[in-house]
């Protein structure tokens, strides 16, 4: 049982006597049982954030709850909390083996069982072969995957991971998210992990947090950041090939509200219900978001509405194509399976559902809701 | 006539074999592209080209003109190197008009033309704003760009590229990939591209050859490498997630075949039957890649084959799910992200016959090398 709260958690530092505010006003609950992945560029405050958590960094202001009690004054021991860097921080005259006993010995366990969870992890992160090797002698990647082992070894009520696959060969690193969600399937530990790489975070988090500028910008499911983001950042930062963003006019066609794309034909029809709200808002232009795995070359329902363009390149992935068209000036892609009768320079027409269009205020970049 | 032929190559340092006999024809204003994993010999091939490295043996023609003994500037060649090598002292403009500067250089510039040759390079990459700049005010991404800049601007025979989109963070690699499609049409020069990335490799090359070792393992057409690879070696590093690799042997008399792993069997059709047939083995490695295995959370008599499941993992725009056929795991991806599953939940297979591969046990070849 274990669970994390921030209340008004501030973070300052200080720099030739200016206050540099690293974490901003946050709230963050992170549940018993869950992964909640925090997700941001470099600087964003992410690790700070964990940092202050584990209780290597001083709160500057707000509160730290874990399990609802108060743990701003407990020292890093007290919170029982399990602890992987990105820098490795081995123990460099030790084998692999000796690194994860580490730990388990000081917690006085029995030969059996730290031999039996030395196996069950090293299995996971495929380091079973490299047992008894110095760390020294290991690359980067198996280092890191060593870090995070000594960490998963122990049985904390409490992971928390700062990009702890960030070195780890890309084939390699999503048997390792599998490994860390088995854990919390199977013990239920509480995990907060910490990345700047979307698709790892979507991968591994039951929800996902996203940091900005000291600030945690939008908490929820895939399913809410990608198909809901609040404003241009997340839209931008989540999915990949990224969002079509592009700037629209609002013109009234016939007393129907469409959206031009400038220097182009592009003409995108709204939701009706949306369209209501523009009128309200009285914009000349908005910012519209349309992301590339929700335009469609086969029309799927009679619902969907039409664009066109000429395809510029066509991307064979072998799953997957990725499709540059352009129209006039502007340029957007679109992701879909594979179709080897596309060809290049030839106009495609498109289809899209209208509840996919992102609508983005021009000058605050947030998401114009209903 | 081929723009570059190597004819058996052998490249060795010390005792380990770079490059094992090889030989292969670029053909002029090709994009040809060296998939394979670390240590297979990319790099030695283009040091080999460039004249970098002498070869052991065999030789190397330019046009048909024999340039073993042609030192690496007479060779009219540009290649840029994975971690971008620029010169840290000199701005972004002075990296990119080097080339054009230096002794070897085949026309001499005034600085108004080399100015115009620099910006048109500069624009083409979305870099003509930094050109005041030095390499340690850019970003990855961006030093890269001006590596390549260097070496457009030298318009020279074979452009040569060295893993240039390895060091780069997933978003930009994407970016930069796409953006060498247009690079390669403006440009339309032979080009040598070295890549570690399936994805990289079969979105740009028009043609690609993978190499394992210091050998060729196949070379083809993106769509032979991806639906048609010639051995398992190729197989397993080409696609996402891994193809799934099982042993299954035939049973004639029922038209199944059975997998011992997982202890069980499926139909196959009379023709795959017969193509098996013929080649002549018994047992072979099936080879099913995570995408065309489909289910349901229903059996039917198509969904007949009962699986249980792991732990699922959502990417971008598809669902990872391991499975297990008793003690077999499988690798499965769906498009639909948003699909909810339960680890332990019972799952329905079916195995597009079609769309599985065939490999010969003892060679690891596959049976079904489209002709």
């Amino acid at each position: 049982m274990a669970s994390v709260s921030l209340k008004n958690v501030y973070k300052y530092y200080w720099s030739k006597k200016e206050k540099v505010e690293a974490v901003k006003n946050l709230n963050l609950d992170v549940r018993d049982k869950e992964i909640v992945a925090l997700l941001g560029p470099s600087g964003c405050g992410k690790t700070s954030t964990l940092r202050m958590i584990a209780g290597i960094e001083e709160i500057s202001n707000g509160e730290l709850y874990i399990d609802n009690n108060l743990s701003n004054d407990l020292t890093p021991a007290q919170r029982n909390i399990a602890l992987a860097f990105e820098d490795y921080a081995l123990y460099f005259h030790l084998t692999v083996r000796e690194n994860m006993e580490l730990c388990l010995k000081a917690k006085k366990l029995s030969p059996d069982e730290i031999r039996k969870r030395i196996k069950y992890i090293s299995e996971m992160l495929g380091i079973e072969d490299i047992l008894d090797l110095r760390t020294t002698t290991l690359s980067g990647g198996q280092q890191q995957r060593v870090s995070l082992a000594r960490a998963l070894v122990r049985d904390p009520s409490i992971f928390l991971l700062d990009e702890p696959i960030s070195h780890v060969e890309v084939n390699k690193r999503y048997q390792i998210l599998a490994g860390i969600k088995e854990i919390n399937y199977e013990f239920g530990t509480t995990i907060l992990y910490v990345t700047h790489n979307q698709v790892e975070a979507i991968a591994v988090g039951n929800r996902i947090g996203v940091m900005n500028f000291a600030e945690l910008q939008q908490i929820g499911t895939r399913d809410e950041i990608f198909n809901n983001p609040v404003n241009i950042f997340i839209a931008s930062f989540v999915g990949q090939p990224q969002i079509n963003l592009m700037k629209c006019e609002i013109i009234s066609d016939k007393g129907e509200i469409v959206l031009k794309a400038k220097d182009s034909s592009l003409n995108f029809i709204p939701d009706p219900k949306v369209s209501k709200k523009l009128y309200q808002l009285n914009l000349e232009e908005v910012v519209l978001g349309l992301r590339p795995q929700n335009i469609y070359i086969r029309k799927i329902s009679d619902k969907q509405k039409s664009i066109k363009g000429i395809i510029e390149v066509i991307e064979f992935l072998g799953e997957d194509m990725h499709i540059v068209l352009r129209s006039g000036e502007c340029k957007f892609s679109v992701y879909c399976g594979v179709h080897m009768e596309l060809k290049k320079g030839k106009e495609l027409e498109l289809f899209y559902d209208q509840n996919k269009l992102h609508i983005f205020h021009p000058e605050t970049e947030k998401a114009i809701n209903i | 006539m081929p723009k570059i032929s190597l004819k058996n190559v052998t490249k060795r340092f010390d005792k380990v074999v770079a490059l094992n006999n090889l030989s292969i024809d670029i053909e002029d204003g090709e994009f040809f592209v060296i998939l394979g994993p670390s240590g297979a010999g990319k790099t030695t091939f283009l040091k080999v080209i460039a004249g970098l490295e002498n070869p052991e043996s065999g030789e190397i023609y330019f046009n048909g003109n024999l340039v073993n003994n042609i030192v690496t500037p007479k060779r009219d060649v540009a290649l840029t190197f994975e971690e971008y090598s620029l010169y840290p002292h000199f701005t972004v403009f002075n990296n990119i008009a080097s080339p054009l500067k230096s002794p070897s250089s085949k026309v001499k510039y005034n600085s108004k033309q080399l100015k115009e040759k620099v910006d048109s390079v500069a624009k083409m990459l979305n870099i003509n704003q930094l050109l005041d700049r030095l390499p340690s005010e850019l970003s990855g991404g961006q030093k890269q760009r001006v590596a390549i800049g260097r070496a457009l601007i030298k318009e020279p025979q074979v452009l040569l590229f060295d893993e240039p989109l390895a060091h780069l963070d997933a978003k930009i690699r994407n970016q930069l990939r796409t953006e060498f499609h247009f690079l390669k049409e403006k440009f339309r020069t032979t080009t040598i591209y070295t890549s570690h990335d399936y994805k990289e490799a079969i979105s740009l090359g028009d043609r690609i050859m993978f190499l394992d070792k210091g050998e060729i393992q196949q070379i083809g057409t993106p769509e032979e490498i991806y639906n048609f690879p010639k051995n398992i070696i190729v197989a397993r590093n080409v696609g996402w997630p891994d193809i799934n690799l099982f042993d299954c042997s035939i049973n004639s008399e029922n038209n199944q075949l059975y997998c011992p792993e997982g202890d069980f069997a499926f139909d196959i059709s009379g023709s795959i039957l017969q193509l098996l047939k013929n080649y002549g083995e018994s047992e072979y490695i099936i080879g099913a890649r995570p995408h065309y295995i489909s289910f349901s959370e229903k059996p039917s008599d198509v969904y007949n084959l009962k699986a249980t499941c792991g732990i699922t993992e959502t990417l971008d725009n598809q669902l990872i799910v391991n499975l297990k056929i008793k003690d077999m795991n499988l690798t499965l991806s769906v498009d639909n992200p948003d699909l909810s599953l339960r680890k332990n939940q019972q799952l329905w297979l079916h195995f597009n016959d079609q769309s599985l591969m065939f490999f010969n046990k003892k060679t690891n070849e596959n049976v079904k090398i489209r002709q």
